[in-house]
């Protein structure tokens, strides 16, 4: 309940503030996520990493415009409650609103590539941490990738566990969504380009989906050395929790394994492996800086997810100090950086299609089920 | 002139001016009000005046929409001949589903209906070859009439009005046809009827057919209004939901299908104030309509015709509603 | 891998039955589909899980409470929602079970949030070794809860008072009340019960699965279908249907199709209905 009461004063402080009182000092930046059902978790993250970031840049008096006026910044959030349809309407709502200059997010790929369409006939800029390839090589100019696509995580991934760690089976399981099909797809071309490996077992399930046995019990059976499964987090640590039932006792690796796919997996999240782009443990001065701000603001540490939007911010904050507090000031401005330093990495918002960034960064959960980065890609 | 003459202008001329007192958000929930209510007709048709309880009803809503759509898409028909074509192709459906519901009834029918939406929506989840899987389809057209396309929201709020008119005067008169006594009728009591010499299986069959087809018409309107489509907007909630519109409104009640759809959908909007709770008061409001108003909303104006003539001094005939 | 699946199939499958023994008691003790069924299930995992966590009781008092939950919102409920409603026309009736199924749901949603959360094991997560058949130790535990359920069940409603008011109430309530019988008592307590049955089923249920608010509309569907299966009013008739749901889900996932599994599933039940339209044990009230 706590969390649902902050939302909406959240929501209060940034939406009804009347208009008269800003007049033209704000810059309002859009953000899409699921704020509301089971995954409201991955919301929460995302909102806040947006929300600490807005902060920072007013506490410093805001953002220069280039005409040299200062502005504050503001964060007006829609939720797409993980749904297509809703996040269409919520993006909608959100391009309608002329004072809405950029806007980010959705997180789920699935919600993101059909809706592309209304960010572009708008020409405003957007930039998502969804992690679908398809997302940024289909032709779209105002879409950006906040972290790398799965294509590279999945290949970074691989070169780990197959490469480097010498597994030998391997077997493949997805949530039946665009990201999770897609995944499947880049792995089984990796697999048999690089390593000469087919897959043991392949197996699906639907988003939403409460019983994996059949599922569980195919790869069981196969038993391979190692399980990639892509898709959603609850499923994925339902699916752990039933393999481990049966006995199967290989390595679980996992595209979202964060802090929500480890407080459900809670004990069986130790050994667990996968590619992200950031995590909180990583060991530079940014990120420990930004883990301690998160973490006093808010309780506890960010999410993967949290940087993308914290990065979101402070990035479009620049593209509109460079271009302006307008839409295509802001998208102008972006497409022509070549180079800008966020917590993340290193970004190249000018990359074609909307690629900005690239590394990645494998984890594995220890038995105190911190995830500890065991590997580095670029 | 009729009490119900001057009330059919009014509600003309609100609908006419509607679209110039709303904002955009506004209208295109009106829109919704309208498809749904074309929905809730067809769904009145066979669980109304036929008595049969369907709770699957965006099982059909589902293959009119994306029978539009993948037509349009896909194969690049014309919006106004893929319309035609989802009626055609959900009324099949319809054909097929009037089997199960020649043998059984009750529960035994509730469950096969339930169990045709939920195939359905899985079927549209896995078969991504033509639906596009969880993604769906989307960059749906809007239709044109004589070349102007109709992409504003206003023009379409016209379009669904007219259909909707249309098709509340068509039901009218197929309802209160032979056609509509004898599925009355069997409703009533199967037995009597096909005694008085009505043709069970034939009747169920039309009726079966005549719901899918008119909600397919509904499905195809609102694929080609939100212009993107997923198997999310067809799960068996809104099966539920359809159901209650009918029920809230008054069964066997036309009008009260339109005053059900209008209420069940625009009450959450007014309800919005309470964000995500609003779910928990429209369970509320559906408890306590039921309990205190079990023959509908409808059921309202005959109460409130009532209270006005007992309380006007000289002596009036009360009207029967 | 076969025995595996066919164990934690029937453990499944009892608990749909249970959950449909419930729905089936509604309806031949009041004439009334509670929609809402399914509902008790999560309510009582969610009253377990609280007890445990917030109030930090012991594991089996937690449980108890769970289960007491169940019966007592099924009290609260046929009081104020049901009781007066009773023999208005059904389709009525179905409305306002529709109306608490959303309701209990969204009220779940917002008193516990809409995240999942893990409720813990009761035995740990290895397998054990059963009569040489290797299973899951959960699903020992539901069969033989469910089986001793049933036996005491039916000496309930044999040898005791209270069993044979159900009983009577069930078959005629004019005659019943007739012969003396408390009927809007008896009416209530069976209500009760069959929530109460729910609530079991949700305990035993919690471990298996993740404890969300959404779980009761997918638990009320599966048993809604047991219930028809096997009669729609035939109580063993309710269990076995049950059982073979839990059986064909996980026996047609495995060795035909995971994704299309419902559609099979629903598939050969509509197939089964039209063969036989009264469900496997027709029942005549």
């Amino acid at each position: 309940m706590p969390k649902t009461i902050q939302a909406l004063c959240t929501a209060a402080l940034v939406g009804f503030t009347p208009a008269a009182v800003l007049a033209d000092d704000v810059v309002t930046l859009g953000l899409v996520g699921i704020m509301t059902g089971p995954n409201a978790q991955n919301g929460e993250f995302v909102r806040n990493g947006a929300m600490l970031a807005v902060e920072q840049v007013n506490a410093k008096g805001g953002l220069t415009l280039p005409d040299g006026s200062k502005a504050t910044l503001a964060l007006e959030v829609v939720d797409d409650q993980g749904k297509p349809d809703i996040g269409l309407n919520a993006i909608r709502r959100l391009v309608s609103d002329q004072d809405v200059v950029a806007f980010m997010g959705p997180d789920f790929s699935g919600i993101t590539f059909p809706t592309l369409f209304a960010g572009e006939e708008a020409g405003i800029a957007q930039i998502t941490s969804s992690i679908a390839a398809k997302i940024t090589n289909s032709d779209y100019e105002h879409i950006f990738g906040g972290r790398s696509n799965d294509g590279q995580w999945m290949r970074a991934l691989l070169d780990y566990a197959v490469g480097d760690k010498g597994m030998k089976s391997v077997g493949l399981s997805f949530t039946n969504i665009e990201l999770g099909r897609s995944g499947k797809d880049v792995a089984v071309e990796y697999l048999k380009d690089n390593f000469d490996i087919e897959p043991l077992v392949e197996v699906s399930h639907s988003y939403g989906d409460k019983d994996l046995t059949a599922s569980a019990a195919q790869i069981a059976q196969a038993n391979p050395e190692l399980l990639v499964n892509w898709g959603t987090q609850i499923e994925a640590a339902l699916l752990l929790r039933q393999l481990r039932g049966l006995g199967w006792n290989g390595v679980f690796a996992f595209n979202a394994a964060d802090d929500i796919f480890s407080s459900l997996a809670q004990g069986q999240s130790e050994g667990v492996i996968g590619p992200q782009n950031w995590v909180w443990t990583v060991d530079d001065n940014q990120t420990q800086s930004f883990v301690s701000a998160y973490k006093e603001a808010y309780g506890n540490n960010p999410s993967p997810h949290s940087i993308v939007y914290y990065d979101g911010v402070r990035l479009l904050a620049e593209a509109a100090a460079k271009g302006g507090d307008s839409r295509s000031g802001i998208l102008t401005a972006l497409k022509s950086m070549n180079a800008w330093e966020g917590i993340q990495g290193d970004y190249t918002p000018s990359g074609e299609g909307g690629n900005m960034i690239s590394d990645v960064v494998i984890i594995e959960y220890d038995s105190d089920i911190v995830p500890q980065v065991v590997g580095r890609f670029e | 002139m009729t009490k119900g003459f001057w009330l059919k202008i009014l509600i003309v001329i609100i609908t006419v001016l509607l679209p110039l007192i709303l904002n955009g958000y506004q209208l295109q929930v009106m829109v919704m009000v309208g498809i749904f209510s074309i929905l809730t007709l067809s769904l009145n048709v066979i669980s109304g005046y036929g008595g049969m309880i369907s709770l699957g009803h965006a099982g059909f809503f589902l293959v009119g929409a994306y029978t539009s759509a993948i037509l349009t898409v896909d194969a690049g028909v014309n919006p106004w001949l893929a319309l035609i074509a989802a009626i055609l192709v959900t009324a099949l459906f319809g054909l097929l589903l009037s089997f199960p519901a020649l043998k059984l009834s009750g529960h035994f029918l509730a469950v096969i209906t339930i169990a045709f939406g939920l195939i359905m929506q899985i079927l549209a989840i896995n078969m991504e070859w033509l639906t596009g899987g969880i993604e769906g389809v989307s960059q749906i057209p809007r239709p044109s009439i004589f070349g102007y396309d109709l992409k504003g929201d206003n023009a379409f709020y016209y379009l669904v009005a007219v259909v909707l008119i249309a098709t509340f005067w068509l039901l009218k008169q197929i309802l209160h046809s032979d056609f509509g006594r004898s599925l009355r009728a069997v409703r009533d009591d199967e037995v009597a009827a096909s005694c008085m010499g009505i043709d069970i299986r034939a009747t169920k069959i039309i009726a079966f057919v005549l719901s899918a087809g008119v909600a397919g018409l509904a499905g195809a309107l609102y694929a080609h209004f939100v212009r993107y489509l997923n198997p999310d907007s067809f799960t068996l909630e809104i099966s539920i939901r359809v159901f209650l519109m009918v029920i809230i409104g008054g069964i066997g009640s036309l009008g009260g299908s339109i005053l059900g759809a209008a209420t069940v959908y625009l009450l959450p909007e007014f309800l919005r104030f309470l964000d995500n709770y609003y779910y928990l008061a429209f369970g509320l409001a559906v408890v306590l309509v039921m309990r205190f108003l079990p023959g509908g909303l409808i059921s309202l104006g005959p109460i409130l015709e009532r209270g006005i003539s007992r309380g006007s001094t000289s002596k009036r005939r009360r009207k029967d509603a | 891998m076969l025995s595996t699946l066919l164990f934690s199939g029937i453990a499944m499958g009892c608990l749909y039955g249970l959950i449909a023994l419930g729905f089936v008691l509604i309806w031949n003790t009041a004439a009334i589909v509670n929609f809402a069924q399914g509902e008790f299930a999560m309510v009582s995992m969610f009253f377990a899980l609280t007890g445990l966590t917030m109030m930090g009781l012991p594991l089996v008092i937690a449980l108890i409470m769970g289960v007491v939950g169940a019966f007592l919102l099924g009290l609260l409920m046929e009081r104020i929602a049901i009781r007066p409603i009773l023999g208005v026309d059904p389709l009525s009736v179905i409305t306002v079970t529709i109306g608490l199924q959303i309701l209990f749901s969204n009220g779940a949603k917002f008193v516990w949030g809409t995240q999942p959360f893990v409720f813990p094991q009761y035995f740990g997560t290895a397998p054990v070794e059963f009569m040489g058949l290797r299973m899951q130790a959960q699903s020992l535990a539901i069969i033989v809860v469910v089986a001793v359920l049933a036996i005491a069940m039916h000496q309930i409603s044999q040898k005791t008072k209270f069993g044979k008011s159900l009983r009577a109430v069930s078959q005629n309530r004019e005659t019943a009340s007739l012969m003396g019988i408390n009927v809007s008592r008896t009416i209530a307590l069976g209500i009760g019960c069959a929530t109460g049955l729910a609530g079991i089923a949700g305990i035993l249920m919690a471990p298996i699965t993740f404890v969300s608010a959404d779980l009761g509309l997918p638990l009320l569907i599966k048993s809604f279908i047991a219930a028809v299966l096997g009669g729609f009013g035939s109580y063993p008739g309710a269990l076995i249907g049950g059982v073979i749901i839990g059986v064909l889900d996980n026996l047609i996932g495995f060795y035909i199709s995971s994704e299309y599994r419902d559609v099979i599933l629903f598939g050969l039940l509509i197939i089964m209905l039209l063969v036989r339209p009264s469900g496997l044990f027709p029942h005549h009230r």
